[in-house]
């Protein structure tokens, strides 16, 4: 009702306003061609004149929003009772979870001393990425705020024409439940660290928990580390995606000499493995030595820039001399332009040329040297494994969740199976059988590949990069948990990786089959 | 009343003694439109148009705002106010249709047309139970309006599964009522609404029809030019020693009356620009002693206490209402660049030599100066500065293209939003269209009573009529673009779309005696016509129509 009779008062003021003009211009046309008067023509002339002046000057500051805007902000610090009030008043939207259920919303109003406020019921495990703590409205790393006007939006056709229209809520795909956990564990670790878990078949975040206060940048998204051995997976899509030998003996040697200096790298533990058979054999007990053979035969057999052309279309950008920090490719399907600038993680990215050294080369082909990445870099090449080699842009909105984009192919479908194969023989029976026991009784097993990986001076990082897959063999999941200085990686990471992915399991988001 | 919406013309009518009867096709439309009574068609559904949007937009406010903000005490009664203030207005119309009024209706309807779509806004900002609130007072009103605020439309919009999870086991709470809980806020807010402050809307239509029907009697205004030295004498005496011992930060017993002096001053002038318009035409004739005195005494004089109590806006008004009469009741271009080069001495001089004018003059220009240069002592004044303007180009911002609509928004948290800021109000409320609507409307408000002055052969009424037409132009436009920073700001009242009970009054008098003489001058256009239809030009037949 407000609505309509505001459409109707705002008709009345510009037909008012329209005759007006018109009246103005036909008395002034007629006095200035037939009034002896003219200064009272004239000064009548100049009331126009001042119209026009006002319509610039309100243009004007209306062009000039964003910097006004800034302006406000930065002397907001003394005082701004409008912001007091629309903030302190304003309904948001709420934040719901993956299930859509009111009762399970990373954010909501609840009452507390008799106020009303806007609560984030999973506190601190979701303040680094969804919102809550202190000047949580000041921050810019949160969905809180980015998708701030979203939240603000008006819920309704019939909202428009309150004075405080009630927010339009947001549908999540993070699962409450599985973030809390995913956030305990990594609590409990006493470490640095993220889980993700992404929908494979959607690119749909079901899980983002990281350490870190609410000020700091979320780790999962903004941290670089070598991915050690995790990119072991990346070495074997090349090697299959280019249709090299399956069954080929590899050596597997304890250590292996990388350059004329002496340098070498070596197995975890120094194991000497003989020989393993192709690049599964090399991933089961991730062999450094045999993963360096293989990196240096396929580039003798191919030539560098398949290499460097697959990294690009996993999400590794190759450089040569510069390392890029701004990734110029869309990562995330969002309705917000906010999130996609803020929140576009530092882009994984790799040296690599076909000038490379083979030193360099070896180190690269167990995750080392000039070889960057992000938990959500990883987690997307991760999903493509699951997705039959196809990589979807990751998204936190349902409504994308629901009608997926077509995606990217990134290897052959061949290739993703193999890897898939790969992973799984990796829990059953290689390094990441941490991971396994969580899944206990239930007929969902988890694939995945573990990484160590090495940074100067301080402990090593470790890495779980998985695939949760249900009772008919078909990956659902990807789980990819990330420990600073908590390797290796078949131990914590792989033990909270099975913990979330069991969390899913038990309590699967809308859509997935339980059995 | 049948002819109050004119659809025919009355035919027969003339001075008593006089019996003209005249056919009709044999008259020219210009002069059939002089003899027309009623208000035109357009302007009769104009007006209609706007009453319907008060009462609608009053509506709104009540049942849209009120329940969400709360509303200050004695908002019942403004509200009663501006419904008799509605009706007051509406009686206008027939009551000058009785009294045989046949001027031009546009300088009667366009006012009242502004007036019903701009007060809705106003009458929000008062019946706010924050707008009226000072200091520490005003922060925690705000606290509890926005605590209000967000109950009410959780209670509004949440079903029950949702409103069980808000509210738990407790229930829901009480509302808080922002203007009882802060009890210095419910003082302040009842005193506006004080006889003081109420009386003026609805005084003000009755104060217009006064002032037509006073003025309308030829002899009242020859009086006043001819004895145009007594109420000089009174007015200034008085306006002087108001200033000297009774003013009190600009104000005397918390009204602002000087509005009220303006129009005096104004039809002193005009009187003398009447008498000497021919001297004062020759750049010669300015220089002598005698009329250099009168210019000093009659034009500088009644500035100066405007000085006195700075309020520099009101001196900017009446010098410029001076200046306009002068060029129109003189007619020579040579005042205007005179005038012009005075304007740019005395602009230049004070935001040079005066502080306020100077930071006036830079909050217009930029009011976000970059504080890391500034020390935090120079921060925080100029913060204090900027508060209002921040908040004004807030109401810009928010209103956009077409606005938030009727009482929405937050104007209210701008301090003088109903006064200084009035623009940005209506902003917020009706966006960038609805305040080009309400310059247009202004504009052609001002440009029908300057319509009167070309018409008027009288060099005292055409004067008079423009100066006083300048009292309600000038301030608009210093308000208006002030309040968009395209011109500092000074803080003078806008009549009919601005609080300002005495700057109402002012202008409905001055309306009403403009009202009169456009009458005058309908009415002996129109004998002039009825004569020289019978006899020819009654100027060659010796006829002198009084």
């Amino acid at each position: 009702m407000d609505f309509v009779i505001n459409v109707l008062l705002r008709v009345v003021w510009l037909v008012l306003g329209a005759g007006a003009a018109f009246g103005v211009v036909r008395w002034l046309r007629r006095a200035w061609r037939e009034s002896e008067e003219r200064w009272t023509v004239r000064i009548s002339a100049g009331m126009l004149v001042l119209a026009g002046v006002y319509t610039a000057a309100h243009v004007r500051l209306l062009a000039q929003r964003d910097t006004i805007e800034a302006g406000r902000e930065a002397y907001a610090v003394f005082g701004d009772p409008r912001r007091t009030e629309m903030r302190r008043g304003e309904v948001r939207g709420w934040m719901l979870d993956c299930t859509g259920n009111d009762a399970n919303a990373f954010a909501m109003y609840q009452e507390r001393d008799g106020l009303i406020e806007r609560v984030y019921p999973i506190g601190e495990a979701g303040a680094n990425f969804i919102g809550g703590g202190e000047h949580a409205d000041e921050r810019d790393y949160t969905i809180e705020t980015l998708f701030g006007p979203e939240l603000r939006r008006p819920a309704n056709f019939l909202e428009l024409g309150e004075p405080h229209s009630a927010g339009r809520d947001l549908e999540l795909t993070l699962c409450r439940e599985a973030t809390r956990v995913a956030y305990e564990r990594l609590r409990q670790s006493g470490l640095p660290g993220a889980v993700i878990v992404q929908d494979v078949h959607t690119g749909a975040l079901l899980a983002y928990a990281a350490t870190g206060g609410p000020d700091t940048p979320p780790l999962g998204i903004k941290r670089y580390s070598p991915p050690g051995s995790v990119f072991k997976l990346a070495l074997s899509a090349v090697w299959w995606d280019n249709n090299l030998p399956d069954d080929i003996p590899i050596p597997c040697p304890s250590s292996i000499q990388v350059n004329a200096r002496g340098a070498r790298i070596s197995n975890s533990g120094g194991v000497d493995r003989g020989e393993v058979i192709g690049p599964e054999g090399m991933l089961v007990p991730s062999c450094n030595t045999a993963a360096v053979a293989m990196a240096w035969e396929a580039r003798r057999r191919i030539g560098s820039e398949p290499f460097i052309n697959a990294y690009r279309r996993f999400g590794f950008l190759p450089y040569e001399v510069t390392p890029p920090t701004v990734d110029s490719a869309g990562f995330w399907r969002t309705s917000s332009d906010a999130w996609s600038r803020r929140m576009t993680p530092a882009p994984s990215r790799l040296r690599i040329s076909a000038a490379t050294d083979s030193a360099e080369w070896a180190q690269m082909a167990i995750g080392q040297g000039p070889v960057d990445v992000t938990v959500a870099g990883i987690s997307r090449f991760i999903q493509a494994i699951g997705n039959g080699g196809v990589m979807l842009p990751p998204t936190v909105e349902t409504r994308f969740a629901i009608r997926p984009s077509q995606g990217e192919r990134v290897m052959r479908e061949t290739t993703a199976e193999k890897l898939q194969h790969a992973m799984l023989a990796v829990v059953d029976h290689g390094t990441g059988t941490g991971a396994r026991a969580q899944l206990g009784s239930t007929r969902w097993r988890i694939g995945g590949k573990t990484g160590t990986a090495q940074v100067a001076g301080q402990r090593d990082n470790g890495w779980f990069a998985g695939l949760v897959f249900d009772p008919q063999g078909i990956p659902r999941f990807s789980v990819v948990t990330f420990l600073e200085g908590g390797g290796p990686g078949g131990g914590q990471p792989a033990a909270i990786s099975g913990t979330v992915a069991r969390v899913l399991i038990t309590d699967p988001p809308p859509g997935t089959d339980r059995n | 009343m049948k002819n109050f919406f004119r659809r025919t013309p009355d035919n027969g009518t003339g001075p008593r003694g006089v019996s003209i009867r005249v056919r009709r096709h044999n008259r020219p439309a210009r002069e059939k439109a002089s003899e027309q009574r009623g208000i035109s068609r357009q302007l009769g559904i104009a007006v209609i148009l706007a009453s319907l949007f008060y009462l609608a937009a009053h509506y709104a406010i009540v049942t849209g705002i009120w329940p969400v903000h709360g509303s200050a005490p004695g908002a019942d009664n403004l509200l009663m106010r501006d419904g008799i203030a509605w009706a007051a207005w509406l009686l206008l119309f027939p009551a000058l249709y009785l009294t045989g009024y046949r001027g031009v209706w546009g300088i009667i309807a366009l006012p009242v047309i502004i007036f019903f779509l701009t007060r809705p806004s106003l009458f929000q900002l008062f019946t706010d139970p924050v707008y009226q609130t000072r200091g520490s007072a005003r922060i925690e009103a705000n606290t509890l309006k926005a605590d209000r605020a967000r109950v009410t439309t959780i209670l509004r919009v949440y079903d029950e599964e949702r409103r069980q999870l808000v509210f738990g086991e407790t229930g829901v709470p009480a509302t808080p009522a922002p203007a009882e809980a802060v009890t210095e806020a419910a003082a302040e807010a009842t005193r506006s609404l004080s006889p003081g402050a109420v009386l003026p809307v609805i005084v003000a239509p009755i104060a217009l029809l006064l002032g037509y029907l006073v003025a309308r009697h030829r002899g009242v205004l020859r009086w006043f030019r001819d004895h145009r030295q007594l109420p000089f004498v009174i007015t200034l005496g008085g306006f002087f020693i108001l200033t000297l011992f009774f003013v009190e930060l600009g104000r005397v017993g918390g009204t602002t009356p000087w509005e009220l002096f303006l129009p005096v001053f104004v039809a002193v002038w005009a009187a003398v620009l009447a008498d000497d318009s021919y001297n004062l035409a020759r750049p010669g004739g300015v220089l002598t002693l005698r009329r250099f005195g009168a210019m000093l005494l009659y034009g500088a004089m009644p500035i100066v206490p405007f000085l006195i109590i700075r309020e520099l806006g009101l001196s900017v008004v009446l010098a410029g209402s001076f200046a306009t009469m002068l060029l129109v009741g003189t007619r020579r271009e040579w005042w205007a660049g005179v005038m012009l080069a005075v304007w740019i001495v005395l602009v230049v001089a004070a935001f040079n030599l005066d502080d306020r004018s100077a930071t006036r003059l830079q909050l217009a220009i930029n009011p976000y100066r970059d504080f890391s240069e500034m020390t935090e002592a120079e921060t925080r004044s100029w913060a204090a500065r900027m508060h209002q303007f921040k908040l004004f180009d807030a109401n810009v911002l928010e209103g956009g293209l077409l606005g938030e609509g009727a009482g929405r928004g937050h104007p209210e948290t701008a301090p003088n939003a109903a006064d200084d800021g009035y623009i940005t109000t209506i902003a917020a409320n009706w966006g960038l269209l609805g305040t080009i609507s309400l310059v247009m409307l202004y504009t052609a408000f001002i440009i029908q009573m300057l319509s009167v002055a070309t018409r008027e052969r009288s060099a005292f009424e055409r004067s008079l009529v423009t100066g006083l037409a300048m009292l309600i132009a000038i301030p608009f436009w210093m308000a208006a673009l002030g309040g968009v920073r395209a011109a500092p700001l000074t803080g003078v009242a806008t009549a009919f779309a601005a609080h300002g009970g005495a700057k109402l009054l002012a202008a409905s008098l001055s309306i009403g005696v403009i009202a009169a003489v456009s009458h005058r001058r309908a009415n002996a256009a129109r004998f002039e016509a009825a004569a020289e239809s019978m006899h020819g030009d009654p100027d060659d037949r010796g006829i002198r129509i009084l």
